[in-house]
């Protein structure tokens, strides 16, 4: 089950909220939360809800026992024991298969491979209770004493399967103590809401537009008809995409936000407005903060960080952006895409240090939008010879001009569309609203005409994006890779 | 003067009014927020304005809750939930059966989920509401549907001697792609025709990539050389295997793309010349096919502004069929029968084929086609074996007035698809007989006949190999049949699973 699911939407989250809503203390409000999670994880597919509840097991014991330990050597040791366990279920599920198929092609053994299906969610709870367990050997947190608890932490439908990578640190104290006023329910709502709409409407169609202009990586003969895309259906198609990824994480990290506060967590936010960033440092800043800030606490900074010699942090970058790309799916692509951006982040760093900023604004934007669009390009294509067909046609060297028919028409067709979408990328519609919020204190009259429309616009949304997901069979659910 | 201050009075009326009822609104909507947000009363404005905001999230917890609460109960029950959409024309997907592979492996879930969404509550109001949405996604109405295929190259006339030979056509598209679609049968005798296997998965009928402008829709044509030649082979094929036996008649039927479109807007498109494509099928066929040209008297007729394509569905209309039967009656030496004196003209209001069923377009809705249909005037009766085995008497002409809006084609001519038909003019004592072969295409064609010949048997090429026992030839050996007609749309020939279909049927 996914947010964008209409079951979920109409059937599980009402019904949660209800039960929920009845208990009368926390830890009964948690029981729910668990049963609910469990319930969640287990559709898509029951036998890998061994595999979650297997390993907050194991890391439940292996933190108690970190605790437990007097030496600092045994502490290291019992740690080094929780992180290989979980590292060695993690490449197992997620990356042997790749392997296998690399190492046959290199040497043509083993004949057969095992397929494994990739247990949805398994890179964010992985890291989660990484961090965690880490967390308790560092002493910032102390270990979670009941395993139920620890349970509920790792496996809250609200972040469990797309995020936000939430650290225990930021919840340990709402998982046992917390409360929700009316402002943080109708935060919640509102929150949720929009990201529901930002999914079902913008991401979503964002999608179906960049398979026309692209052609979905699915289709039959689809590098055929790919070479045969004019340079202009090619850039809109990549524009596309680039929205779509966009709005379609942040939105399930908005929705995570908006249901974890509707029951009182208070999660990080995840998504800054990337697309405004003027570097690509701003741009790792503000794209998935959990997870880059996760590298770089769990793996950049124990590496020594940035306070030694400059080969030696050039190395640190790399591992991380290496990680970091395979994290995002066992395929060569990912890691290109992540030694792409280690590329970037060195020439800002240490090549031209601080270009950017000696540019004019507007072209330091560009520059980023270019940059991060390439990116992504990457990130589409796991078939790397379709990179190839883009790239040859952007330039339009695939022998189809610049413009088609086709393209102007289905460009002009949903150019409203696009650039709605496009604001929807920019912080324009929050800032409008603070100004509004402002500008409606004047008044009392204006405050209720303010507050009313407020009330309106979630369920607004909600028809909206239910109009969409109603009978549509295009929802793609983009995180089965991580 | 006296009038203008009359309304002048009556518009401040009016706005009076509005603007008492406006304060009247705001002043219980205040009520309510001070009764959600149970402030105590004469604070200072500030405050009040922070009260009004903790009371604006009253609003927005109770609207939504009380949304969400009616929502769920709404999607909850099960007896409101359609299990057939009109629109899609399909069956919707069905609660599944759980079985313990399907509940282990997460397939059940799924299928619980896809059920869900699919068959929600309100489902044809909301997908009207997305096309609504939809609808203003644009700066300009006219708009493409699905992903346009890069059509083969065709090859020129001149080169085609008569028969076709293999693989050599250039396509223009990578490399790649020609090895993995190459036919496996390559270094084959040119007549012999190997019949490949069947996709039981594979639509019937697939629409390609739509233009569509304003209320009309248009599908593209692709020419696709590999399946050109398997389409030629098989015509070929029932030649040669019926010389001597019955003339043979072949005709590939534009599409509304070609014909439709003004010239301005169609060469600027990326599909294929069907003209050039039609010549090119023709040249390749055997000497003894007689192949019928209709693509020049139907550009000619829709010139002269004539109803020859429906706007919202991918067929033509019985009015360009009966122009394309008068080309065949030239071609097989009869006199085609006069439109106004041997039918009766029967009109159906409010048709909205598959280009509707496709864009859900609210364009399309607001005006829709009419199905005109001609009933021969010496007989009404066709005896029909339907697809499910049975045989029964049934009319050529269906008054479908009462139908519903997306069936008014697929049910007026012949009763739609169906294996294998006969109908027999009572008042024509010749003894003549044609076999018409076709799909859909074909229906609204087959009226004419009856009027040209005292026996007009129908095969749909697609349904008549799972009913019917034989090929081609038992049947026109069985029957006597003296001029069999292939009759298709020129998506047909670019359509593998038909192509597969029809092969099977010529044997």
């Amino acid at each position: 089950m996914v947010f964008s699911d209409l079951l979920f939407v109409f059937a599980f989250f009402p019904l949660n909220m209800l039960f929920y809503w009845l208990m009368p203390d926390i830890p009964r409000k948690n029981r729910v939360l668990l049963i609910f999670s469990l319930i969640f994880y287990a559709w898509a597919g029951p036998m890998y809800l061994l595999l979650l509840v297997g390993m907050a097991f194991a890391d439940w014991v292996v933190a108690l026992q970190v605790e437990r330990c007097k030496t600092r050597r045994s502490r290291k040791l019992v740690l080094a024991a929780g992180c290989t366990i979980n590292l060695t279920l993690l490449c197992i599920f997620k990356y042997l298969t790749f392997l296998l198929e690399n190492i046959q092609f290199l040497f043509g053994v083993p004949s057969e491979i095992v397929e494994i299906t990739l247990p949805i969610g398994i890179s964010f709870y992985t890291f989660q209770l990484l961090s965690y367990m880490v967390d308790v050997y560092r002493s910032t947190v102390r270990a979670q004493r009941k395993f139920t608890t620890l349970l509920l932490y790792v496996s809250l439908f609200h972040q469990c399967i797309a995020g936000p990578i939430v650290r225990y640190e930021t919840v340990e104290r709402e998982l046992t103590s917390r409360s929700v006023s009316s402002d943080d329910l109708a935060y919640g709502i509102r929150r949720f809401t929009v990201g529901l709409a930002k999914k079902a409407l913008f991401s979503n169609y964002c999608g179906s537009l960049a398979d026309t202009f692209l052609v979905a990586t699915d289709a039959v003969d689809g590098a055929a008809t790919l070479a045969t895309q004019p340079a202009l259906s090619i850039l809109l198609g990549t524009i596309c995409y680039t929205m779509q990824i966009y709005l379609d994480f942040s939105a399930y990290s908005d929705m995570a936000i908006g249901m974890g506060r509707m029951v009182g967590f208070h999660y990080l936010e995840n998504f800054l407005y990337p697309y405004q960033s003027t570097s690509i440092t701003e741009f790792w800043r503000r794209w998935h903060v959990s997870l880059s800030s996760f590298f770089r606490d769990y793996l950049y900074i124990p590496l020594g960080g940035s306070r030694c010699k400059r080969s030696r942090i050039i190395f640190n970058t790399l591992v991380v952006w290496v990680c970091t790309g395979f994290w995002h799916g066992a395929s060569w692509n990912y890691m290109l895409w992540g030694l792409f951006y280690f590329a970037m982040l060195c020439l800002e760093k240490f090549v031209f240090p601080n270009f950017t900023q000696r540019m004019p604004r507007a072209v330091a934007h560009l520059y980023v939008l270019l940059v991060v669009n390439f990116g992504w390009m990457l990130f589409r294509c796991e078939d790397l010879s379709w990179l190839g067909i883009e790239l040859k046609g952007l330039l339009g060297l695939n022998g189809n001009g610049f413009v088609s028919y086709e393209t102007l028409t289905t460009l002009k067709a949903n150019f409203i569309f696009l650039l709605a979408a496009a604001l929807a990328c920019t912080p324009l519609v929050k800032r409008l609203g603070e100004r509004l919020t402002d500008l409606c204190q004047r008044s009392l009259r204006l405050a209720t005409v303010y507050q009313t429309v407020l009330a309106v616009i979630p369920v607004a949304l909600t028809v909206v994006a239910t109009a969409c997901l109603v009978g549509d069979s295009y929802n793609p659910f983009l995180y089965f890779r991580f | 003067m006296k009038k203008s201050s009359n309304s002048n009075v009556i518009h401040k009326k009016r706005a009076k009014l509005v603007s008492v009822f406006a304060r009247g609104l705001l002043d219980l909507i205040e009520s309510c927020m001070a009764l959600f947000g149970r402030g105590p009363k004469g604070l200072e404005r500030k405050q009040r304005v922070q009260q009004k905001e903790r009371g604006g999230a009253h609003l927005t917890v109770w609207f939504a809750g009380i949304f969400l609460t009616v929502m769920t109960l709404l999607a909850l029950c099960i007896p409101l939930r359609p299990t057939y959409s009109e629109l899609e024309q399909r069956e919707l997907a069905t609660f599944p059966t759980p079985t313990v592979a399907s509940v282990l492996n997460g397939e059940f879930f799924t299928d619980v989920s896809s059920w869900f969404s699919d068959t929600f509550p309100l489902r044809e109001r909301f997908t009207n509401l997305n096309s609504a949405l939809q609808s203003n996604f644009g700066i300009q109405s006219t708009q493409i549907h699905g992903t346009v295929e890069q059509g083969d190259e065709i090859p020129s006339v001149t080169d085609g001697s008569g028969a076709v030979s293999s693989g050599e056509q250039s396509s223009t598209v990578a490399p790649e792609q020609s090895s993995q679609t190459e036919p496996e049968q390559e270094p084959e005798e040119e007549d012999s025709v190997t019949i490949p296997e069947l996709d039981p998965d594979a639509k019937v009928e697939t629409l390609g990539a739509l233009l569509v402008i304003d209320d009309a829709g248009y599908e593209y044509y692709n020419f696709s050389a590999e399946r050109a030649e398997n389409y030629i082979k098989g015509i070929n094929r029932a030649a040669e295997l019926l010389d001597g036996i019955a003339n043979v008649y072949s005709m590939i039927v534009p599409n509304s793309m070609d014909i439709c479109v003004p010239e301005s807007v169609r060469s600027s498109i990326n599909t294929s010349d069907q003209s050039q494509v039609i010549e090119y099928f023709y040249s390749s066929m055997n000497d003894n096919v007689t192949t019928v040209n209709a693509f020049h008297t139907l550009l000619a007729h829709n010139t002269a502004g004539e109803y020859l394509y429906f706007r919202t569905d991918h067929h033509w209309t019985a009015l360009g069929a009966y122009y394309a039967y008068c080309e065949f009656a030239a071609a097989a030496g009869r006199t085609a029968a006069d439109l106004e004196t041997e039918f009766v003209e029967h009109v159906f209001e409010g048709f909205l084929g598959s280009f509707y069923r496709e864009t859900n377009s609210s364009t399309m809705a607001a005006n829709p086609d009419t199905v005109y249909a001609y009933e021969p005037v010496d007989t009404n009766d066709i005896t029909i074996h339907w697809q499910d085995g049975t045989v029964s008497d049934y009319n050529i002409i269906t008054d479908v007035s009462d139908w519903s809006a997306t069936s008014k084609y697929s049910s007026s001519f012949i009763g739609g698809d169906n294996p294998y038909s006969v109908i027999e003019n009572p008042n024509i004592t010749d003894g003549s007989s044609v076999l018409l072969i076709k799909e859909s295409y074909g229906n609204c064609f087959a009226p004419y006949l009856v009027e040209t010949y005292q026996y007009v048997y129908v095969v749909d090429f697609r349904y008549y190999c799972d009913t019917e026992s034989g090929t081609l030839l038992d049947l026109v050996e069985r029957e006597g049949i003296q001029d069999v007609l292939f009759l298709n749309t020129i998506s047909t020939t670019r359509a593998e699973n038909l192509i597969t279909q029809l092969l099977q049927f010529i044997g």
